[in-house]
């Protein structure tokens, strides 16, 4: 080992500076706003609106790599967006390993977006791909540069719902369909991972992205279930088995440049998530390998990592050994392509997890991981956009329909052949570097606890980059070599890919082969990304010592492995081609793959909803209509009832009727009798009785005269005899003046005391006695109405007239009013 | 002690609205008809303006408290009193009313009785606002039975036997239901003597048996209930909120069912008290109700093909959120659940209003003819699809926010069976997006319908109230902290 990558390495890992700028949240910003400039100026000049497209992708690359010497020193950057409207304050922090992965991925973004300016004419909708498409790469963006759960959640949920506008571009139904199922399948891991963040919080009370295993161990295995959720999620956007089934299905379908998009960065947010998760949230903090005795201390910690670690190199080997095994069997160029995006994020995942398994010792595999997720982008893009130039000249993407077109598109069929030369892991490709990288990892991992089962996993390893290679090339040759079909004849002369397009597939055969020549060029960067986690010194010197001396990639060993994986490729190629294996997809039975069984799942439950749930709210509906109906049930009886008994009194009533014919003629007979007696009286009265009565009055007539007579005399007398004072002199001289005018003076005083009374004392009296009643049944003292009135205004301090103290004096005033006139009135009846 | 302050403000929100009724009732026939559309309009105005100007005092700390008829004139006091649950009701009722009132003069173009429709809506508003506002059980009870009644007419408008039949059904259970509410109310006065949602918990620990007290709570919760849409006394509402005119189902999903949450809220933690309600341990009860009308009601939703019916029993479900929230008895869940109302008035107000201009202006009630209606009818469906995805819970929208905090209230309750909601919060939110992400998609992607459309946009009379609530939604999502400093003082103030 030398000194100077010893002194590299360990500059890496003291040098973890905090730096404070906003040009992570400017990244964001820009293809944010952009996207909404683009689409109002595209409904003016679609031109105008391809050159703003461009110029905001570079301009965001430009940004996203003028972070690259905070990083080239191993620093990070970090900025908080301080709002006090927001419920958390969002923040953003960028270490080497989001940043390189931001950085492929606005550098794919850019090539995709310039060769979208030609391969876009033949679709429909081009302003509403534009938008979408700097939607995705803001948000997309935003997930890797994101500093917290909360702000990364928010990205990764939109992320999922802006790219599935692209993903249905043409609209046909095969698109819709891989639509839906990319859209729930979106959702439901979103949700996982909702539920994996909501129990990080309540269980380690941060949101930050950093290492939360020592607060976790507490809670047993729960932690699991937090990590399967994460994983669950994150593995839903990277196409983890077995979270993958979407993809083979909405990657082909969508327009090539978003393909190449969908494939070759936006499942890297899914991967980094898991690499977060993995190797950063489940594993102790780097202060703790950063001197190797620590570690111990930490066994609890570590022992989780490496359980999580195991569990994830098996998902990742079952993802590259399946989906290769797959892809051996596509005649669709972009779905073959798809699934091997599914085997060589298998890669990754391993990664991954050898990284976790590994512990302390694990820095080979992060790196593995985070160099093949670069690799995998530039390789990946590059492949799509051939085959979307091929299809955009041709029309056709069943590769058996297709050859010979190397002559007319020689460009188109090098950028090809590099792309499958980098996918294949040759020496001097990029992705031979990375593949190594794995290769060391999962060695390693073999030989950290002699696992069998790991050597295992080694040879599946290297079958699948056997396999990986075989369809590769099976694609280039079926493409390019070979025969016209009879097809492709018809169509004339093919004309080679338009300049944008060739642009695009330049830089990525460029930047293939550079990196396939230089891998020390990216390792500046990989190197800082593993110092930031918990990896021992030793670990990333053994790797710094790759970055200077970058031949020592190409070693005997390195270079058998790769020549094995190209040998069993093929043998694969050859055989299958001889024995017709690369057919077999259909024989395959349907129940076999885990789509199936999403849609059982998916089925019984849209089932269970819409019939017995909704059966059992119609029952319900139902039980209230008999409740009612029974509460009539008990109404009706007693209507009847009451029927019955009005019957019975009409019934008797008419009875009582029937009776009365009899009564009515006795009544009639009565009556005629009385008539008749009336008569027979009438006549008596008007003879004898009237002469009779006349006579009586003039008797008595005459009898009273004769009393009056009689009387006047002894009365004047008693007059005279008894009343001789004053009172005896005002009635016998009732003209004098001065008796007169006592008598009405008192009168009047007597009205208008009475008067006072009613409109003073009675109120006051009235008031008091229900005041006097208020305070018996409230139990306070209340000594008068001013005391009352002072407690009301003390208490209550009304800002203007309470409306009942006007009503209370209205109701006074009305009060007297009506007592005086009652009063009035029966002086007017009774004086006067 | 908290510190009153006296304003006239809560008696204009609530008596404007109600003494305006029979001036918007005869104001056709005495001036014009615009005069009554822009007079219906400018009270409701006045009504929110009145709600708005009570928000410096009481961010200032205070309560206001007015005073209308006091204890020694009448036997029950008739007061009013704003804290700040009360307040944050009462600005999203009073913006959701004035809004739908604005819709209401496009969208009511060519129908009948429109006198009687605003003159009920005035009058709803104000009794609305008189449940949220009053200090007093009593009164809220009062305010509570004439919001029935008044809505009831809403419900009913269009006169056709479908929708007189689902108002007999509404009125019947609404009465019925009142008859409960009323009859917990004398047992809660003969218990603690006091009908005052002032503190914490009127009913003493000791008042009664447990098995009464938890039987008087279900008693306020069927009450309460059958007005919030909660299973299993929700049979009314998705008959009747689809047949009222769309403004009016958005206020009776947006607005009223979630007084009937209000009341609930009120009955566990001013009538209760937390601790009275844990000691009996009827919130789970309650909680599991909840759950099961989230449950229930997005699976009903799926199976539903007219938009207003959907949407109608996605009130079910999302009347389930604030309500297990409430059940939680946790300071998150409670904020949660306050929130959620508030972003439910929103988000469902929103999506009635875009029902409602789909209606208008094209006639389309089935969700399976609504293809190229994104690119005929682009603003009303953007705005729908904003309103859906915050349904959804979409991030950074206002639907996502609330379902976050209310998942932190269940982990905080620390009870196992309370945090298994986490797990109905998310898959409800899963449901949700079963049913409403086939209409955004066949709006905007979907195949040309069969029936031939061709009217666009409506015209912004009918735009502007529905992107004010889209931009709502987005604006609390982002913003959420705006409502939620008014929500955390009164869930500092209702859990002490």
């Amino acid at each position: 080992m030398s000194d100077i990558s010893h002194e590299v390495a360990h500059g890496m890992v003291e040098a973890a500076h905090l730096h404070i700028s906003s040009v992570p949240v400017w990244a964001i910003a820009v293809p944010l706003i952009g996207a909404i400039l683009a689409y109002v100026i595209g409904r003016r000049s679609e031109r105008a609106r391809d050159v703003l497209a461009v110029a905001i992708t570079i301009l965001t690359f430009g940004l996203v790599a003028s972070m690259c010497p905070v990083m080239l020193s191993g620093g990070k950057i970090a900025y908080t967006l301080h709002s006090p409207f927001t419920l958390y304050e969002p923040t953003f922090v960028v270490d080497p390993f989001a940043f390189l992965i931001a950085l492929v991925t606005s550098f794919v973004w850019m090539l995709a977006t310039i060769y979208a300016l030609s391969y876009m004419t033949h679709e429909h909708a081009r302003n509403r791909f534009y938008l979408f498409s700097l939607l995705s790469l803001a948000v997309d963006l935003g997930v890797l540069l994101a500093g917290d759960l909360f702000t990364m959640y928010i990205f990764f949920e939109l992320l999922a719902i802006f790219s599935y506008v692209l993903v249905i571009h043409v609209e046909m139904p095969e698109a819709m369909a891989a639509g839906r199922k990319y859209l729930f399948i979106g959702i439901t891991g979103g949700l996982c991972l909702l539920a994996a963040i909501f129990l990080l919080y309540h269980y380690s009370g941060t949101l930050e992205i950093t290492s939360l295993a020592q607060a976790l161990e507490g809670i047993g295995y729960l932690r699991y279930l937090i990590c399967a959720l994460m994983l669950i999620g994150f593995g839903a956007k990277a196409g983890m088995f077995p979270v993958h089934v979407w993809l083979p299905d909405a990657h082909p379908v969508a327009p090539t440049p978003a393909s190449a998009l969908l494939s070759g960065v936006m499942i890297k947010a899914g991967a980094y998530g898991i690499f977060r998760t993995v190797n950063m949230i489940f594993t102790p903090p780097a202060e703790v390998a950063e001197h190797g005795a620590t570690v111990i201390e930490h066994a609890a910690t570590w022992a989780t990592a490496t359980n999580i670690g195991y569990v994830v190199i098996w998902i990742g080997i079952i993802t590259m050994f399946f989906a290769v095994i797959l892809a051996l069997m596509q005649e669709n160029s972009k779905r073959m392509l798809a699934y091997h995006s599914i085997s060589q994020m298998g890669y990754i995942i391993m990664g991954a997890g050898c990284a976790a398994y590994l512990g302390a010792d694990g820095a080979l595999g992060l790196a593995g991981g985070l160099y093949h997720i670069i690799n995998h982008a530039l390789f990946k893009s590059c492949l799509f956009l051939t085959v979307g130039a091929v299809y955009y000249r041709t029309n056709e993407l069943n590769m058996y329909k297709l050859g010979g077109l190397w002559r007319e598109m020689p460009f188109t069929a090098l950028a090809m052949f590099v792309a499958v030369m980098g996918i294949s892991g040759v020496p001097g490709f990029n992705g031979f570097v990375s593949k190594s990288l794995l290769h060391h990892a999962i060695v390693e991992s073999y030989h950290h606890h002699g696992d069998p089962l790991l050597g295992f996993a080694e040879i599946i390893f290297v079958v699948t980059a056997g396999g990986t290679f075989a369809s590769n090339i099976k694609m280039f040759i079926f493409t390019f070599l070979g025969k016209k079909p009879d097809n492709i004849k018809k169509i004339g002369k093919v004309e080679p890919a338009p300049l944008p397009m060739k642009i695009a597939m330049g830089a990525l055969v460029a930047s293939i082969i550079l990196i396939g020549i230089m891998p020390n060029l990216l390792l500046s960067i990989v190197v800082p990304a593993t110092g930031l986690h918990a990896f021992s010194l030793h670990g990333i010197e053994h790797l710094a010592e790759y970055m200077t001396h970058p031949l020592h990639f190409f070693t005997a060993e390195g270079v058998l492995v790769a020549s094995t994986e190209l040998m069993i490729g093929g043998i694969i190629f050859v055989t299958g081609i001889r024995f017709g294996w690369f057919h077999w997809e259909h024989k395959i039975p349907r129940w076999f793959g885990v789509d199936y069984w999403y849609g059982q799942l998916a089925d019984k439950f849209l089932w269970l909803c819409k019939k017995p749930f909704t059966a059992f709210d119609a029952e319900v509906d139902k039980a209230y209509l008999a409740a009612a109906n029974g509460f009539l049930g008990i109404v009706e009886p007693s209507t009847k009832l009451d029927e019955d008994i009005n019957k019975a009194y009409v019934k008797g009533a008419k009875k009582f009727l029937k009776l009365a014919g009899p009564a009515t003629k006795l009544d009639k007979d009565v009556d005629r009798a009385y008539v008749k007696g009336a008569k027979g009286f009438v006549d008596f009265a008007k003879g004898p009785a009237t002469r009779f009565d006349k006579g009586v009055d003039k008797g008595y007539v005459k009898g009273a005269k004769g009393a009056v007579a009689l009387a006047r005399r002894p009365v004047a007398r008693a007059r005279r005899v008894h009343f001789t004072g004053t009172y005896d002199k005002l009635t016998t001289f009732g003209a004098d003046p001065i008796p007169t005018i006592v008598v009405l003076v008192s009168n009047w005083f007597m009205q208008i005391s009475m008067a006072l009374v009613g409109i003073v004392a009675y109120p006051y009296a009235f008031v008091n006695y229900i005041l006097d009643l208020i305070s018996k049944k409230s139990g306070e003292p209340i000594t008068s109405i001013s005391e009352k009135t002072r407690q009301f205004r003390e208490t209550y301090k009304p800002t203007m007239p309470h409306v009942e103290s006007i009503g209370f004096a209205l109701f006074i005033v009305a009060v007297m009013l009506t007592i005086y006139i009652i009063y009035i009135a029966l002086e007017y009846f009774l004086h006067f | 002690m908290e510190e009153i302050a006296i304003s006239i403000l809560p008696v204009i929100a609530v008596f404007l609205p109600l003494l305006s009724t029979p001036l918007v009732f005869f104001a056709r026939e005495a001036i014009s008809e615009d005069f009554r559309d822009y007079f219906a309009i400018g009270v409701s105005v006045i009504a929110f303006l009145a709600v708005m100007a009570m928000i410096p005092t009481l961010m200032g700390g205070k309560i206001i408290e007015y005073l209308l008829i006091s204890k020694d004139i009448t036997p029950v006091e008739v007061a009013f009193r704003v804290d700040h649950l009360s307040l944050i009701m009462a600005i999203f009722a009073s913006f959701v009313w004035m809004v739908a009132t604005i819709y209401s003069r496009e969208y009511m173009d060519q129908e009948h009785a429109k006198d009687r429709y605003y003159a009920f809506m005035m009058l709803t508003l104000g009794a609305t606002l008189g449940i949220v506002l009053t200090k007093n059980l009593f009164a809220l009870y009062i305010f509570f039975e004439m919001m029935a009644l008044s809505s009831y007419v809403l419900v009913i408008h269009e006169e056709t036997n479908e929708a007189l039949s689902a108002g007999k059904k509404y009125l019947f259970i609404s009465i019925g239901f009142g008859l409960f509410l009323l009859l917990s109310i004398l047992v809660t006065y003969m218990i603690a003597g006091t009908l005052d949602l002032t503190q914490i918990g009127i009913l003493p620990h000791e008042g009664a048996s447990k098995l009464a007290y938890g039987i008087l709570f279900f008693t306020f919760i069927a009450g309460f209930g059958a007005k919030a849409g909660m299973f299993p006394v929700h049979v009314w509402l998705p008959d009747a909120h689809p047949v009222a005119p769309s403004p009016a189902s958005a206020l009776l999903s947006g607005v009223m069912i979630e007084s009937g949450a209000y009341g609930i809220i009120r009955v566990i933690y001013n009538v209760f008290g937390p601790e009275l309600v844990s000691e009996i341990g009827v919130h789970i009860i309650l909680a599991i109700l909840a759950g099961i009308s989230i449950f229930l009601g997005s699976a009903v939703a799926i199976s539903q093909k007219e938009i207003k019916r959907m949407l109608a029993y996605s009130s079910i479900s999302q009347i389930g959120y604030p309500l297990l929230g409430a059940a939680l008895l946790t300071p998150s869940g409670l904020e949660g659940a306050i929130f959620h109302l508030f972003n439910h008035a929103f988000m469902k107000g929103c999506l009635f209003l875009c029902a409602g201009a789909i209606i208008h202006q094209t006639g389309l009630r089935n969700i399976d003819d609504f293809g190229e209606l994104g690119q005929k009818m682009p603003v009303t469906m953007l705005c729908f699809t904003i309103a859906a995805l915050s349904m959804i819970g979409v991030p950074p929208l206002n639907g996502f926010v609330s379902k976050w905090i209310l998942c932190l209230g269940a982990l905080e309750a620390g009870n196992i069976v309370l945090m298994l909601f986490v797990a109905v919060l998310l898959l409800s939110s899963l449901m949700n997006a079963i049913y409403y992400m086939p209409v955004i998609i066949k709006a905007f992607f979907g195949p040309r319908s069969k029936k031939p459309v061709k009217k666009v946009d409506p015209r912004p009379s009918m735009l502007i109230p529905i992107i004010a609530l889209a931009l709502g939604c987005i604006i609390f999502g982002i913003f959420a902290n705006l409502p939620l400093s008014i929500i955390e003082l009164a869930v500092h103030a209702l859990l002490g």
